[in-house]
């Protein structure tokens, strides 16, 4: 199979890019592995492409290549082609996840961690062995050091009200940055008033970008707390994580990294980075709803009490008191969302088997790596949106040394960002966000109330960028002619 | 009958206009926390654009925009009297109905948003916001003396101004049992995009019906708390309320964490 794929790919590529390197690296051939699936069905991606998609363009993109994984994106709504663009606020599924989640409720559905008996047993291996997925993702040394959550807003909920309610005092600040998302934001508002504790907000620079220098020299002795994303789900900026790290950990502070929109699409090093905490939800990253994970790293976790109480997380019962079990179990009260984390780790099998850094070289490589290619999505989108006119896109403008992650949020002058939503919806069958983004103080930074926002995964293309500007630049039209 | 339900327009629209207005369009809130030198090059990357854009001429959405002769009007929105809400629903209810085509009825709320009595820019504060809709709505109700509500509303929204409309040429005038009387369920059929019941947190309609409806209950409660104290008092007007419908859980968290917002001193370095 995998030599039928790369002859397929070669053959149609090789005249234009000889060295075009998308899908013929070679991957892990187990053959349960999502990666024999995903090869398998370049062979169908061929007639899915002819029916509902636009013509093949001459270079096939990885994301033409794994179109035909995520079934929903080939369908019709309100009579157009659907074409989703709203991945930073959830992504889609690929075939992978949902046949992982059915075996799980066909083959081996059972509680974990209480029974003796074989489908208990294969449960819990399995719902270990996703733990065990995740960490080795994002490279933690020990799978213990991840703890399943909801989401990544539980995640951050746990550390503020377990770690937060335990080592904050009054006067002790909290550094953020305007940007953060709602989940990285009231959390420790909620613990701040409990304990008398601080926020402090950086801004943006002129670059309209956090401002790391302005936020190095927030950082003092009364810090204990830096709370940063990864990537900006608004800016599509990038923050040097590394570089925050490193000063905070001079003073002593401990750093909490929200990596929801880094993950799904970059390589994401918890050792590397040297993050103290680092939360992520699985839905942004092609697993399913309902389950996401808190990184801790070990020392951290064990000295933290818990979080909600319940099963599975004491050691010991007694009727005045109780003693608790090691992390993470600590962290996990009562039956977890088991065919999720089985989900999740169908997932991360998913992604690995691609190859996260092909990702990101798809989305958002720097320009010279593939320059021969033209440029990747993400400039591909900033260039492409900038044409519409009348139009603001938030964030840094992309340069060699400045990338930005492959989604833009915008306005266009005198079109409120719901109206466009709503037309591209109704009249293009476009997916695109509109609104705050949960992230109302940033919105109140650049002056604004709401945007509206595109946001491109892997499975996007170029020509579904070239369709949106294309349904964007009708928008603007139909409603400056009501004007 | 008013027979121009909608502008027609065949020729390119007019190339935009590159002034940034606070006042008209408040989502863009002026450049005051951007610097300087960033709103002038966006100014200048407008009037180029806007250069491109006018050439462009034909497109899909000038099809759009030709007049479907179909289509029925429901006439212009006045608070007749002796005009049962009820009986207005009915006849807003069936024009939308036979508005298949989604676009149509985009079109015909955008014809309506043109409609609405401009609203005085007094009233956009945050008393008189609807919480919970995706867009800035205001809302303001007042009950005349003979117990007949009036309702003034504007949205930063072309279509949620549609729906402001449409709701209160449905409800203005009306008798405030009559208003507490509609569910949300009896708009179902004047959507956009949102399927069925859309209990969501985007669901203009619902948050803005509910909006009215809290006022109009409050007044109720005023006027019957205090019959005839104050018999020279020709309207009430209703006092700011911050909480929500049960059934809007995004919009009360929203709210709750708007507050938090608000209490706590958030210094953002410039
Ligand atoms: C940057 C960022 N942080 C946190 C979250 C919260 O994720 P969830 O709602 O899955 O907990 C999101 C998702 O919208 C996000 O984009």
């Amino acid at each position: 199979m995998a030599m039928v794929m790369e002859g397929v790919a070669m053959a149609a590529v090789a005249t234009r890019f000889p060295s075009f390197r998308i899908i013929h690296r070679r991957r892990p051939s187990s053959s349960t592995s999502p990666t024999s699936r995903t090869l398998r069905s370049f062979s169908a991606s061929a007639s899915a492409l002819r029916e509902g998609d636009p013509p093949a363009p001459l270079s096939v993109s990885l994301g033409h290549v794994i179109r035909p994984d995520f079934p929903i994106l080939h369908q019709e709504v309100n009579g157009s082609r659907l074409v989703y663009l709203d991945n930073a606020a959830t992504s889609q599924k690929p075939t992978a996840v949902m046949r992982a989640i059915q075996t799980y409720y066909e083959a081996y559905n059972s509680n974990v961690h209480r029974g003796i008996h074989f489908l208990s047993a294969k449960a819990t291996e399995e719902f270990e062995l996703a733990r065990k997925k995740i960490a080795s993702f994002i490279n933690a040394s020990d799978s213990s050091e991840i703890v399943f959550t909801r989401n990544a807003t539980e995640a951050i909920n746990l550390v503020a009200y377990s770690w937060g309610l335990q080592n904050l005092k009054p006067e002790d600040e909290i550094v953020l940055t305007v940007a953060e998302h709602h989940s990285a934001i009231v959390p420790w508002q909620l613990v701040a008033q409990k304990t008398g504790a601080v926020l402090k907000f950086v801004g943006l620079n002129q670059d309209e970008v956090p401002d790391i220098n302005m936020l190095k020299e927030t950082l003092s002795t009364k810090t204990k707390l830096v709370v940063v994303h990864h990537v900006s789900n608004v800016l599509a900026s990038v923050l040097p994580v590394e570089d925050i790290v490193l000063w905070a950990h001079e003073i002593g502070a401990k750093v909490l990294v929200d990596a929801c929109q880094s993950v799904p699409h970059m390589v994401v090093d918890v050792q590397n980075l040297d993050a103290d905490f680092l939360v992520a939800s699985s839905h942004k990253m092609c697993g399913p709803t309902g389950i996401g994970f808190l990184y801790g790293k070990s020392y951290l976790l064990s000295a933290m009490p818990p979080f909600l109480g319940g099963g599975e997380m004491i050691s010991d019962v007694f009727l005045d008191h109780s003693t608790y079990a090691e992390p993470p179990s600590r962290f996990e009260a009562g039956t977890p969302a088991i065919g999720e984390a089985i989900g999740l780790g169908a997932a991360i099998d998913y992604l690995s088997a691609i190859s996260m850094q092909k990702i990101h070289d798809y989305e958002a490589s720097p320009i010279f790596l593939i320059a021969y290619l033209s440029v990747e999505l993400s400039e591909y989108l900033y260039e492409s949106l900038r044409s519409v006119p009348s139009v603001r896109i938030y964030g840094p403008v992309p340069t060699r040394n400045v990338r930005r992650a492959a989604l833009c949020s915008f306005n266009v002058e005198n079109i409120h960002p719901t109206d466009i939503a709503t037309f591209l919806d109704q009249q293009h069958g476009v997916a695109i966000r509109s609104g705050h983004h949960c992230a109302q103080p940033l919105h109140r930074y650049l002056g604004i109330s709401a945007s509206a926002r595109v946001s491109l995964h892997f499975y996007n293309t170029k020509e579904d960028v070239d369709y949106v500007v294309q349904a964007l630049n009708d928008t603007v039209n139909f409603f400056n002619s009501f004007k | 009958m008013n027979s121009s339900i909608i502008r027609t327009s065949t020729t390119p629209p007019p190339p935009p206009q590159c002034s940034i207005s606070s006042s008209s369009r408040p989502w863009i809130k002026g450049p005051t926390s951007i610097s300087g030198r960033r709103t002038l090059s966006f100014r200048r990357e407008n009037e180029r654009k806007s250069l491109r854009s006018s050439d462009s001429g034909s497109n899909f959405s000038s099809r759009l925009n030709a007049r479907n002769p179909s289509l029925v009007e429901i006439g212009t929105p006045s608070p007749a009297v002796g005009t049962a809400v009820a009986d207005r629903l009915h006849r807003l209810v069936l024009e939308f109905k036979s508005l298949e085509e989604p676009m149509d009825r985009v079109k015909r709320l955008l014809h309506y948003a043109s409609r609405l009595p401009p609203y005085d820019e007094s009233g956009r504060v945050a008393e008189n916001r609807v919480v919970g809709c995706a867009t800035q709505v205001w809302v303001e109700a007042e009950m005349e003396e003979g117990g007949r509500m009036r309702f003034r509303a504007d949205s930063d929204s072309e279509i949620s101004k549609g729906f402001c409309s449409c709701l209160i040429w449905v409800l203005d005038g009306g008798e405030a049992e009559e208003v507490l009387g509609l569910k949300t369920e009896d708009f179902e059929y004047v959507n956009v995009g949102l399927h069925g019941r859309g209990h969501s947190r985007v669901n203009t309609w619902h948050n803005v019906l509910i909006t009215m409806q809290k006022k109009t209950r409050a007044l109720l409660e005023e006027k019957n708390e205090k019959p005839s104290l104050e018999p020279s008092l020709s309207s009430i007007m209703v006092s700011p309320g911050y909480e929500i419908s049960a059934q809007n859980h995004g919009g009360l968290a929203q709210t709750h964490a708007s507050h938090y917002l608000l209490s706590l001193s958030v210094t953002l370095p410039l």
